[in-house]
């Protein structure tokens, strides 16, 4: 069978087949393992590598994982890996092209600089979140005008919240800046 | 001493907390609403609400705080590092109440808060400063005068600053006037006071600090040094000692100074005196005095590390008006030590802090290491506090052996459901520069300015993903599912509902 995921922009799939109490799985790569496989009390992976069904294993590993809200994370040597079905993505392109800004993260709104009905160039500062010390200011993707603001200085906001919407002046391209 | 009130949260207040259970003092803990569920709290004899999340409301709280510190019947009063622990009306407030400031005398901490009459007063007592202004003139055209005469590039401070605030380089003198103005409006939105003061800026430097300690006997003593360069947006992330650029000789030159700045501000407790090192070509060095942390420093364990001496015991035991137990010529350093701190911050995109539920949290173990955190697997790390989640302290015998060795706990420190540092810890460890000692307070901007995680991903990490996914089915919470569609829980085709298959 087929497993694919979603890591980050990428689409990963790979091939596993079982094969008495091994797996093997066919990698990106196009190299094959077998591999055997269980699980620790604790959410951790016992992952052993092997040569041949029965045989000692060539290498084993332990991945202490968790399934969240953002994915399946798995922490590997220092490394968080996070990944999602690749059915469930949200297309993260096109949303961070629209005019409907989020917050980028859950905290306090420091400043609202525009009003409705004003306009904006691109990158033009919007809104200012404020959490633990750290500002991140909202900016306009494009050059447009200010349709609605759902904040107010002091408000809390959670991550993804919509803070100010905007629309394109007409003939500019709604994919111009991507935001960083 | 036999209530002690914590007023702090987090690692900080854990590390206090054991302590006072090492002591037989009953440690008392206070917090936010935020905070009910916090580990400090979980461990503490007695803990008392002290107002909501914000910390304005709560840990800065000063009437909350001495209200919980009366119902508690607490006999003295630890302030951690941060929120009130650097206020001298704070210290003065304890006093008043007749609790026992773990700390320095409140006229110490306002004297070495204020830059300017710091400055003044070292600089009288023949400790190097930066070449500068600290005037009481602060007149435009004074100002302007003396920016003329130190030259540039020059730094502008405000008196009463802390944090970078207020802080300003000018790289050329038409820039003067507007740094400066800024830099007013800064300072008196952030501590009610725009006073300034002018100085070189030196740069490249590193950043070498000294622990000294003071007794009520008038005694003070140095503890050696600790390097503290590799600083982002001056955020110490990484410390060690012994700092790989002194010399034994400029050692000793900068301890004694440092015990001296102790003696010039009657210090009493646990301090630090940062310097300046200005690096020089031909080795001859040169260092500056900054201004004196009155409190319990972040990295206070690098120097427990290679002393062997509990600063925290020690300062219960001074505040208590006990002697220092050493000379200073019985405090002996050996080995090398290193700490880094794990910030819940998202590396890849700015370093936006990044909060949520630890949904995995497991700390490295072994010889020579040391974990002080202040949470545990399920810990909500919430927006309001510093992202300091933990910090993670080692010790070799010599630096190379340190680095392995952090390198290899690292390695082996689990945190899920939030993101953090530990990547990029990992990859400034690993740099060349770092790894020949060649560290300055611009490190990070010369070699990391951008930095990205790495992006592919190793093989080892696809195949724990395969194990997930093929061993989904036998999971307590897919096995219902999988069982009662056809009775085959170990199917291969059962994959926990979670993925899709192809």
């Amino acid at each position: 069978m087929r497993l694919s995921f979603q890591y980050g922009e990428d689409l990963i799939a790979l091939d596993v087949e079982p094969d008495g109490d091994t797996w093997r799985v066919r990698l990106p790569d196009g190299t094959e393992q077998r591999l055997r496989a269980c699980r620790l009390p604790g959410d951790i992976l016992q992952v052993e590598t092997i040569e041949a069904e029965g045989a000692s294993p060539v290498h084993a590993f332990r991945v202490p994982f968790a399934q969240t809200e953002n994915g399946l994370e798995l922490s590997l040597a220092g490394n968080a890996y996070i990944f999602t079905p690749a059915s469930e993505r949200p297309s993260g392109r096109h949303r961070a092209a629209s005019g409907n800004l989020t917050a980028p993260m859950v905290g306090t709104v420091v400043d609202v600089l525009v009003r409705e009905g004003e306009m904006v160039e691109a990158y033009q500062p919007l809104v200012i979140v404020e959490a633990m010390k750290v500002m991140a200011t909202v900016e306009a993707p494009f050059a447009g005008t200010v349709q609605a603001v759902h904040v107010e200085k002091g408000q809390r906001v959670a991550h993804g919240a919509s803070v100010v919407e905007i629309a394109p002046v007409s003939g500019e391209s709604e994919n111009v800046a991507l935001t960083p | 001493m036999r209530r002690l009130l914590i007023a702090n949260r987090g690692e900080i207040a854990v590390r206090i907390l054991r302590a006072c259970r090492e002591t037989d003092v009953v440690p008392i803990a206070v917090y936010s609403e935020a905070d009910r569920d916090a580990l400090h709290v979980a461990l503490a004899d007695v803990a008392y609400l002290i107002g909501p999340a914000p910390a304005s409301e709560s840990y800065l709280n000063i009437p909350a705080i001495l209200e919980a510190a009366r119902q508690a019947k607490a006999d003295a009063l630890h302030p951690g590092y941060g929120f009130l622990s650097e206020n001298p009306d704070f210290a003065q407030a304890c006093a008043d109440a007749g609790i026992t400031f773990v700390g320095p005398p409140a006229p110490v901490i306002r004297l070495l808060g204020d830059k300017i009459a710091a400055k003044q007063r070292m600089a009288a007592a023949g400790v190097p400063v930066v070449p500068g202004y600290e005037g009481e003139d602060q007149s435009d055209r004074r100002l302007r005068r003396e920016a003329k005469q130190i030259g540039t590039p020059l730094l502008i401070k405000a008196a009463a600053g802390g944090g970078g605030r207020g802080m300003r380089v000018v790289q050329a003198m038409e820039e003067f006037e507007g740094a400066a103005e800024e830099a007013r409006r800064e300072a008196r939105a952030a501590f009610g006071d725009d006073r300034l003061l002018l100085e070189r800026y030196i740069a490249p430097a590193r950043h070498v600090e000294f622990q000294i300690f003071g007794d009520t006997q008038g005694q003070s003593v140095h503890l050696f040094e600790r390097e503290c360069s590799i600083q982002r947006r001056h955020q110490k992330i990484i410390e060690e000692s012994p700092s790989p650029i002194l010399t034994p000789e400029l050692r000793a030159r900068m301890a004694r100074a440092a015990v001296r700045v102790g003696e010039a501000a009657g210090y009493v407790n646990a301090g630090t005196v940062e310097f300046l090192v200005e690096e020089r070509p031909d080795g001859d060095h040169r260092f500056y005095f900054l201004e004196v942390n009155t409190r319990l420093q972040v990295e206070h364990p690098v120097t427990e590390a290679i002393t062997g001496i509990d600063l925290v015991r020690l300062q219960l035991q001074v505040a208590e008006g006990k002697p220092l137990p050493f000379t200073q010529e019985e405090i002996a350093a050996s080995g090398h030590a290193m700490e880094v701190r794990i910030y819940a911050e998202n590396a890849a995109a700015g370093f936006l802090p990044s909060v949520g539920r630890l949904a995995q949290w497991l700390e490295p173990t072994g010889p020579g290491i040391r974990v002080d955190s202040g949470v545990a697997r399920g810990s909500e790390v919430t927006p309001y506090y510093d992202p300091m989640l933990a910090k993670l302290i080692v010790r070799g015998a010599n630096r190379a052996e340190t680095l392995a060795r952090m390198e290899q706990a690292l390695q082996n420190f689990h945190a899920l459901g939030v993101q953090t540092n530990i990547a990029y810890l990992l990859a400034i460890l690993r740099h060349p520069a770092f790894r020949a000692g060649e560290l300055s307070t611009r490190f990070l901007d010369a070699h990391f300015a951008g930095w990205k995680p790495p992006q592919e991903i190793p093989n080892a990490a696809l195949l724990a993903l395969a194990a997930e996914a093929v061993t989904a089915s036998k999971s307590p919470r897919a096995a219902p599912a999988a069982a009662a569609t056809d009775g085959d829980v170990f199917s291969p085709w059962r994959t926990g509902g979670a993925w899709r298959n192809v």
